[in-house]
């Protein structure tokens, strides 16, 4: 896994995506794509919304990864509360804080992902190297 | 009959069974919840749990499917086995008491007041028969209450009750209404939209006369990116819409973009606003169901 980009589904059943982030994390990965798989919750378990309750391709689930079992809350103000004035450690301290960015996928940015991809267990597509950029531009 | 099954273990440290009896310096989180996740048990931040400051308690989710294993949804009184994750929540508490008995506590709190491994075991003998009785229960009572020893079927009853009447109160109508509401724009820690909504909730809680309804203010570091892309370059070239598609059905869905939706990015790549792009070298990624994988 080192120095890879990690792409995983949410699963069903259900496991804390912040539990992903931090594995993905210890096994060296420098980043982590958490994509809706229509196999979970898309068009493979029924019809998708408008016309029925499961997520549209474009569907997008959010949420945080908190390291929250580590540290509750401000993961500078470990065991007490982040009140104005409260006392912080220093961010290179804070065993909660995540080192590597996370971020959630559609199915459909997902899949030409999976499709120009090889490795053991990708979907039988092999092809060559695919190298993959995570770029924040600057204002 | 029973979809899903919920475990969670908690434990609140005071030093008397009162909370004006906490600890002054709170114990949970700041070593304890890597002791347990060493056993693959998470833990729930449950701090504050008084008073939204006060309070020292922590919850411990262990895995469910092997708990649960011979316990039957039927009336009958099903013998219940514990499995694996049972022995590891005691080793899990069982470090985390191990660690309340660390010296360094008992100087920063001030106390002598030795906690042992003893006293937890006879804690724990009393936690199956409890479990027991509370699943027995659970499809009248349809709750496991765990409260000192005072769990009877007379309280079940209450509980029903109380929870029968709470249940009559919603209607399907209201809920999607607060849904609407809640779920019109992203609203993320620190946001605009997150700070109008909670206004929004203190406001509906005073209306309903609930006591004492104070917005606090947290400082917390939050880490918010200015853009987030996602592109691949070879082999073939692709850029991440990163977008959700609107639709007439659900009109909050044509509002305009709001920043794409990130789970969570470190603080080193919010604090360094002068590196134009920051780039990671990767020579392929890899897929994974389930467990990891390198490619």
């Amino acid at each position: 896994m080192k120095g890879k980009i990690a792409l995983v589904r949410y699963s069903n059943p259900y496991s804390y995506r912040g539990f992903k982030a931090l594995t993905a994390e210890r096994e060296g990965a420098v980043a982590l794509l958490i994509y809706s798989d229509p196999a979970e919750d898309g068009y493979t378990k029924g019809k998708v919304f408008p016309d029925g309750p499961w997520g549209p391709e474009s569907h997008i689930q959010r949420g945080a990864i908190t390291y929250d079992y580590i540290v509750p809350g401000d993961p500078t103000t470990p065991g007490w509360a982040s009140v104005p004035g409260a006392r912080h450690i220093a961010p290179e301290d804070a065993r909660s804080l995540p080192k590597i960015p996370a971020l959630p996928l559609s199915w459909r940015d997902a899949k030409p992902l999976l499709e120009n991809m090889n490795g053991p267990e990708a979907r039988g597509i092999g092809r060559a190297l695919c190298p993959s950029r995570i770029a924040s531009p600057a204002p | 009959m029973f979809a899903a099954w919920a475990f969670s273990f908690g434990v609140e440290f005071v030093k008397r069974q009162s909370h004006a009896q906490l600890f002054p310096n709170p114990i949970t989180s700041r070593k304890n919840s890597h002791l347990c996740l060493e056993e693959n048990v998470l833990t729930y931040p449950t701090q504050g749990c008084v008073d939204g400051l006060r309070g020292d308690h922590i919850l411990l989710a262990p895995a469910l499917h092997d708990f649960v294993r011979g316990i039957r949804a039927d009336r009958s009184r099903a013998p219940v086995r514990f499995g694996k994750s049972v022995s590891t929540l005691i080793r899990c508490l069982d470090a985390l008491f191990s660690s309340l008995s660390a010296r360094s506590f008992f100087v920063e709190n001030k106390i002598a007041m030795p906690l042992r491994s003893r006293n937890l075991y006879a804690f724990l003998l009393f936690l199956p028969r409890s479990c027991l009785r509370a699943f027995g229960s659970a499809e009248r009572a349809r709750i496991a209450c765990f409260s000192d020893s005072r769990f009877s079927p007379p309280h079940a009853a209450a509980e029903h009750q109380l929870e029968t009447r709470f249940n009559r109160n919603p209607s399907p109508e209201k809920a999607r209404e607060w849904h609407r509401t809640f779920t019109a724009e992203p609203h993320p820690a620190a946001s605009d939209r997150n700070n109008q909504l909670a206004d929004f909730v203190a406001g509906r809680m005073a209306q309903a006369r609930m006591e004492d309804v104070t917005l606090r203010r947290y400082d917390v570091l939050h880490s918010r990116p200015r853009s987030i892309s996602l592109e691949m370059t070879e082999p073939v070239r692709f850029t991440a819409s990163l977008h959700e598609e609107a639709y007439d059905a659900d009109p909050d869905t044509k509002n305009p973009p709001s920043p794409a939706p990130t789970l969570g990015i470190p603080l080193q790549a919010t604090s360094q606003p002068k590196s134009s792009t920051r780039t990671a070298a990767i020579p392929k990624i890899t897929i994974s169901f389930g467990k990891m994988a390198s490619a």
